[in-house]
Order: C-alpha cells, then structure tokens, then sequence
C-alpha cells in the first residue's frame, strides 16, 4: 500500500509539474481515460459524428 | 516514399501511415455541448488523417517533455482562443488517434480567476465517463 501510494503521489507531481496551468485532476483523469470506441478511420469517424448530429 | 507535409508542419514523414481515430463518451457530450467548433473538430480530424504528427496550429503541442503526459501522447490544441481540444496520440502504422474532451478553459478551471469549485466538477465528470 505504501508503495502504491507513493507512485501515485508521484505521478500527480509529475502531472502538477507539467501541467502547463490546466488542471492536475483534469489531466490526470484525462491520462486515465478507458471508455474508447473502437478505432475508425477519419472517413467513417466524421460519418458517424455526422449520423449522430455531433457535426 | 519521402515526402514533406503540408505547411505549417514542421515534420517529415518516410512511410504511408494509416490513421484511426478513438473517442470518449464525454468527447461526445462535450463535442454537442459545444456545436460552434463542430467545424473546427471536422478539420482537426480531416488533418490529422493526413498528417498524423502534424500541428493544427501553433497550439497543436504535448505536454511539456519528460513527463507522464507527454509520455502518454496527451497533446492540447486551442479551437477557439477558449476552447480546446484534448487528445492522445500513440502509434505508428496505424496510429491511433484518442479524442478525449473539448473544454473551455472555464470548464478546465484554468480561467480567470481560477474556479476550484468547477475544477473539482469536471475531474467528478472525467471520472464518470470511464
């Protein structure tokens, strides 16, 4: 548990450092991101946007 | 096959290099909340698909070297002078494209002044779309 709490505080100092004035739990969370669909290529991902009313 | 890209970009490529691009659920939300840069993400996306390592603007840039999120491809650019899009890059042939949220910088909690109340609301709101 030390250990993972360690890497974590050091990974969010690291994030901090970088951040570059946006939000350290915003990148965080950003870099953690899962949810992705399946990949398409830009063709097929602007029809879909388009299908869904997104563009 | 060598050639250089379009201007603006400041890389050469040596191989074709397929493109794919990934998306999040809040992108989406995001994306529809902000309908005035629908324009600006379908020239995002058609750019990209050419020029994968190519910046869309002065913007387009990683986080800054050696860390973590530079590590993990997470690149900003600005669509508007407020609002920007946020992405992850990694790959070659193909490479895959992650697009991640579009954000004002209000929402990012970086305006002016800084608003801890939203930025703690929108870290709750990344957390959610996983």
């Amino acid at each position: 548990m030390t250990k993972l709490i360690t890497e974590v505080s050091a990974l969010m100092e690291d994030i901090e450092k970088n951040s570059e004035g946006f939000d350290k739990k915003v990148l965080f969370e950003a870099v953690q991101a899962t949810d992705f669909t399946d990949p398409v290529d830009g063709e097929t991902l602007l029809e879909q946007l388009r299908k869904e009313g997104l563009l | 096959m060598k050639y250089k890209v379009k201007a603006g970009d400041d890389f050469d490529v040596t191989s074709a290099n397929v493109v794919q691009f990934r998306r999040t659920k809040l992108f989406n939300q995001t994306l529809a909340k902000h309908k005035e840069v629908a324009g600006k993400v379908e020239e995002f996306i058609k750019f990209k698909t050419d020029n994968p390592l190519g910046r869309f603007g002065k913007t387009d840039q990683h986080f800054v070297s050696g860390g973590v999120l530079a590590s993990t491809g997470m690149i900003h650019t600005h669509l508007t002078g407020d609002i920007s899009l946020l992405y992850k890059r990694s790959g070659k042939n193909p490479t895959i494209i992650d697009l991640v949220a579009v954000l004002t910088h209000d929402e990012l909690g970086t305006g002016q002044p800084p608003n801890m109340k939203q930025q703690k609301k929108m870290a709750k709101v990344l957390v959610d779309a996983e």
